[in-house]
């Protein structure tokens, strides 16, 4: 690949005053693999520029926090037509009845995980060891554990344990909200 | 290496958001005042570079770019 030379910024100096570290919440509700990516890479990155963050993991997306479903999180083909063809050559998208079958969200899956690696992406597993070592705060919604009968031993060292009125006092003094 | 950068950080291969979280992690290692470089072949690194410097109130104060790789020299400010 080739720099483009151009693109270089000038040199911009450092802030003449350094403002209060800026927040983000993020409420993650989804627990899909394509889905437990962007979080995790946002919430990353701003606590690599110095934000304070939190993710309050909530309904399916307590799965990317469990112990033993988050190394299985897995993407389906079916309902999903923004899928990509399984081989570039041939540029036909996986049909509904077809995504059905047996085996295709292995498939998919493994053909995600594949992408990804070959990006040089990091890993969930990886991108959550980050988050700790970051000092990101992450909450599992206690009212949430209930309804999916998750207990509070599945889930992953360094979660936290919180409800939506915790959330809403982090989030009311956040710069940025996301529902995720 | 320059003789003031006492810390390499060579994230060419690596995408977002790596680049700056080793970034993250380096500085806190050098005493303020001590540089970073950054190595990179991200092309979205112009852009992301400037914006971690924003945001962490370090300094960019080298830049430089060759066939394949971005490099930018960071001081530790604070």
């Amino acid at each position: 690949m080739k720099a483009d030379i151009a693109a270089v910024p000038d040199v911009q100096g450092a802030p003449e005053e350094f403002p209060q570290p800026k927040r983000l919440a993020l409420i993650v509700s989804k627990g899909t693999l394509d889905q437990a990516y962007p979080p995790l890479v946002m919430a990353t990155t701003a606590a690599s520029m110095g934000w304070e963050v939190a993710i309050f993991f909530t309904f399916y997306g307590l799965d990317i926090v469990h112990k033993d479903r988050m190394p299985k999180l897995s993407v389906s083909p079916v309902g999903n037509p923004a899928m990509p063809p399984p081989m570039k050559k041939v540029p036909v998208h996986i049909p509904t009845l077809v995504g059905v079958l047996p085996g295709m969200k292995s498939a998919a899956t493994k053909m995600m995980i594949n992408w990804m690696s070959k990006a040089n992406l990091a890993s969930i597993p990886e991108l959550l060891e980050i988050a700790n070592e970051v000092g990101i705060r992450m909450y599992a919604c206690n009212t949430t554990l209930n309804v999916m009968g998750v207990s509070k031993e599945d889930l992953i060292d360094g979660v936290e344990f919180a409800g939506a009125p915790a959330f809403l006092d982090f989030a009311g003094e956040s710069d940025v909200q996301l529902f995720i | 290496m320059d003789a003031q950068v006492v810390s390499q950080v060579d994230s060419r291969g690596l995408v977002c958001p790596m680049p700056t979280i080793r970034l993250g992690q380096a500085i806190r290692k050098v005493d303020i005042g001590e540089l970073v470089e950054v190595w990179t072949d991200d092309p979205g690194s112009k852009e992301n570079m400037a914006a971690w410097c924003k945001n962490t109130g370090h300094e960019l104060v080298a830049n430089s770019a060759d066939e394949t790789t971005f490099k930018y020299t960071v001081r530790r400010k604070r």
